[in-house]
């Protein structure tokens, strides 16, 4: 993916259930003044079709950054994020995992498969903070 | 028949003795008759010759006169010759002048010879002699001679070197009778003590010495090999009777050994040091339906389950080169075919040198146990996934409520009265801390299932993760924190840093003064580590001491030292998992020391397979 032809804002694939979180990712990406178009899949089907999309129609919306939470319905984001890395054209997406488990497995199988994690807090400071966290992600990958 | 070559040495040096004596007497008696024969018979021959020249001599006068009767008489004069057969006087035409004859004569006169002659004939000896006058031949004088004489001499001779041959041999046998024991004794007596030797096995016995010659010398030497032999025969006899003990003995451990293998409840085996199993005691024939032909050498692995085969040969084999003891769970097959959890341990047993000399294996049956440890990991397993959908799906409306609770108490502020503003704040905290309660009982839960590998971890190196976990309200508390050079455990390193984050975030929590002090360290105590947090807090109630490591179980409500009363839980938890325990030792003011163990060994079992 050429980085520097693209021109901001960039499209944010958001894959989350949980509608109250999606709203709080939302509002965090406008404190943080991301310039980022935010698209939210409801579950990992979902996800995987705007993917395929994205990838066979040259019209669709390109995401230029994942967001995924692990336990989607359907088909969880693990499994999403491993289809991804086996697929030609978003094998290299930033993805950054956004979930409620604190469990070691999950960090090391995120870190395997080259995601971020952010673990869901439960104060709305902490919880905004995945703006600072997603800032950092995106100049990582050379976007900002 | 006996030869000579075998018959006694006595008998022997008799019959060389005799030979010997005979055959010169019987060589020294035929030389002195053949010599005196010859001589006689010379000495006869000079005699006649003279006889018979004086013969023919006296007769000249009678031939010449014709005297018959002076011829007759001279002849006649001849007869006292007794051995005399004939005598003769031819005239010199050939005719016989005078005549003699012995009465018992069988013939008349020997022919007359033309010149003078001796002649040995088989009547006897023929002498005939011209009878001359002035040179003229004027008749022959012949006689006859019988050789009786020279045979009576010889008889008289031979019967004389027989007798002497007689008395010689009685006199050499009476000698060698006496002498041949010279030489005879001493043998004898060597071969006495020989026999002694050989028939009996007493090597103390000794031949005697008679004399100073060869024998004596062969006596000695014989006496010598013999000291030699009974020395190497005690050595031999006492090398014999060890080994024969040492037999007994290792027969008598191996009786016991049999009897304890066929006695025992599990399966016993046994191996030779290159692997091959050479025994297999009754439990293992009973169980698998296998004779010990089909199970000898490699044969036993047909009775692995086919999964757990390959393991199985690879640590036999790896056990076999290093000599390092074989531990390994497997499934053996049982006669009707199903499969059975075992645990096989091997060890190899060493003779004085260091050499293995067998290998004894066990084959213990865990099939129940380890189903039950299957229970208990799928029922961990379970409670893992619980407690995982608990924290995920709890956690989710818990934290709607929490933070969006926080988030109208802060947009819609204004709206609110003091009552709305409060009732906001206790749901917000209630979400909080319910969200705690799900995290720490997630943790909890988890601790059941030991995630990270058994190997050494650097307990410092856990020690300072929880630290720079704790790092801010170490910070805030002003807290000084100090700890000794800590050991490698074999504990999972997660796990290891939960306990001291638990143990030290309390310190932190249940603090007395401004400046905290906290230490850390641990004792070697052989077959554990006993680490030790030590503070000076609050402190504990001893009548709280046991209490307190109960899940939930809080002392303090105030909201100065909040908590979810599963910390301490946790550690207890996660301690005991490891096979240690945990305490703790304080009084009221006086801060507290809390104590776990760590054993220093992981275990060393290997599982075929999963």
């Amino acid at each position: 993916m050429p980085r520097e032809s693209i021109p901001p804002p960039f499209n944010l694939l958001l894959a989350e259930d949980n509608l109250p979180d999606a709203l709080l990712v939302r509002e965090a990406i406008k404190m943080e003044n991301l310039p980022l178009e935010v698209y939210i899949a409801p579950d990992g089907e979902r996800t995987i079709d705007l993917i395929v999309k994205a990838e066979n129609d040259p019209d669709a919306a390109c995401p230029h950054v994942l967001l995924l939470d692990i336990n989607l319905p359907r088909i969880d984001g693990f499994e999403v994020l491993r289809r991804i890395r086996a697929s030609g054209k978003f094998k290299d997406l930033p993805v950054l995992m956004v979930t409620s488990s604190d469990s070691p497995a999950d960090r090391r199988e995120a870190a395997k498969l080259g995601a971020g994690y952010f673990r869901k807090p439960v104060t709305y400071d902490e919880f905004v903070k995945i703006g600072a966290v997603l800032r950092r992600l995106l100049e990582e990958y050379g976007l900002l | 028949m006996l030869s000579l070559r075998d018959i006694p040495i006595k008998q022997k040096l008799m019959i060389i003795i005799m030979a010997t004596t005979t055959a010169a007497l019987l060589l020294a008696g035929a030389g002195i008759v053949a010599s005196d024969a010859f001589l006689f018979r010379s000495y006869l021959q000079r005699d006649l010759s003279g006889l018979a020249r004086m013969a023919a001599d006296n007769s000249t006068a009678a031939l010449e006169f014709d005297d018959r009767q002076v011829a007759a008489e001279t002849l006649a004069a001849l007869r006292a010759r007794t051995h005399l057969v004939s005598a003769c006087i031819y005239k010199s035409d050939g005719t016989v002048f005078a005549k003699y004859t012995r009465p018992d004569a069988r013939s008349g006169c020997p022919a007359a010879e033309a010149r003078d002659a001796l002649r040995f004939t088989s009547g006897g000896l023929t002498v005939s002699r011209a009878i001359t006058l002035a040179g003229r031949r004027v008749g022959t004088f012949v006689l006859l001679y019988d050789l009786d004489e020279i045979s009576e001499r010889v008889k008289l001779n031979g019967a004389t070197v027989l007798g002497v041959l007689l008395v010689s041999s009685v006199i050499a046998f009476l000698l060698s009778s006496k002498l041949r024991d010279v030489i005879a004794t001493p043998i004898s007596r060597l071969v006495g003590a020989a026999t002694v030797v050989s028939e009996t096995g007493d090597y103390s016995v000794r031949a005697q010495r008679l004399s100073g010659d060869e024998l004596g010398v062969l006596v000695d030497t014989f006496n010598a090999m013999l000291a030699g032999i009974q020395l190497r025969d005690g050595n031999l006899r006492t090398a014999l009777r060890e080994r024969e003990e040492a037999l007994q003995d290792a027969e008598k451990a191996r009786e016991r050994f049999h009897f304890l293998a066929e006695s025992m409840p599990q399966k016993i085996f046994t191996a030779t040091p290159s692997g091959d199993r050479d025994y297999f005691n009754r439990q293992w024939t009973e169980f698998t339906g296998l004779s010990f032909e089909q199970m000898e050498n490699w044969g036993w692995t047909q009775s692995i389950h086919p999964d757990d085969v390959e393991a199985d040969v690879r640590n036999w084999r790896q056990s076999i080169e290093t000599g390092e003891p074989f531990h390994l769970q497997h499934r053996l097959r049982r006669a009707d075919g199903t499969y059975w959890w075992h645990l096989t341990r091997a060890h190899a047993m060493r003779d004085a040198r260091g050499n293995i000399s067998m290998w004894i294996g066990s084959n213990t049956d865990i099939h129940e146990q380890k189903q039950r440890e299957e229970e208990l990991r799928r029922a961990n397993e379970d409670l893992q996934q619980f407690a995982y959908s608990a924290s995920h799906d709890l956690q989710e409306p818990i934290r709607n409520v929490a933070v969006y609770s926080e988030i109208v108490a802060k947009r819609y502020n204004n709206l609110l009265d003091a009552d709305g503003r409060q009732f906001l704040g206790f749901l917000t905290e209630g979400g909080r801390r319910l969200a705690t309660l799900i995290d720490d009982l997630l943790t909890y839960a988890r601790v059941g299932v030991i995630d990270d590998q058994m190997t050494a971890v650097d307990s410092s190196a856990a020690l300072r993760h929880a630290l720079s976990s704790l790092a801010q309200v170490i910070r805030e508390s002003g807290a000084a924190v100090t700890y000794d050079p800590l050991p490698q455990v074999y504990m999972g390193a997660s796990h290891l840093q939960q306990v001291f984050q638990n143990l030290i975030g309390n310190a932190l929590k249940y603090r007395r003064v401004d400046q905290p002090q906290i230490h850390i360290s641990a004792v070697d105590q052989g077959a554990a580590w006993r680490f030790s947090v030590q503070d000076n807090g609050i402190g504990i109630d001893p009548q709280y001491k046991e209490k307190i490591f109960g899940v939930f179980k809080r002392l303090h409500r105030d909201q100065k030292y909040s908590g979810t009363g599963i910390g301490l839980a946790i550690c207890q938890r996660v301690v005991e998992r490891y096979g240690g325990r945990i305490w703790v030792e304080s009084s009221p003011g006086q801060g507290a020391t809390f104590f776990f163990t760590v054993p220093e060994h992981a275990p060393r079992v290997h599982s075929a397979a999963v």
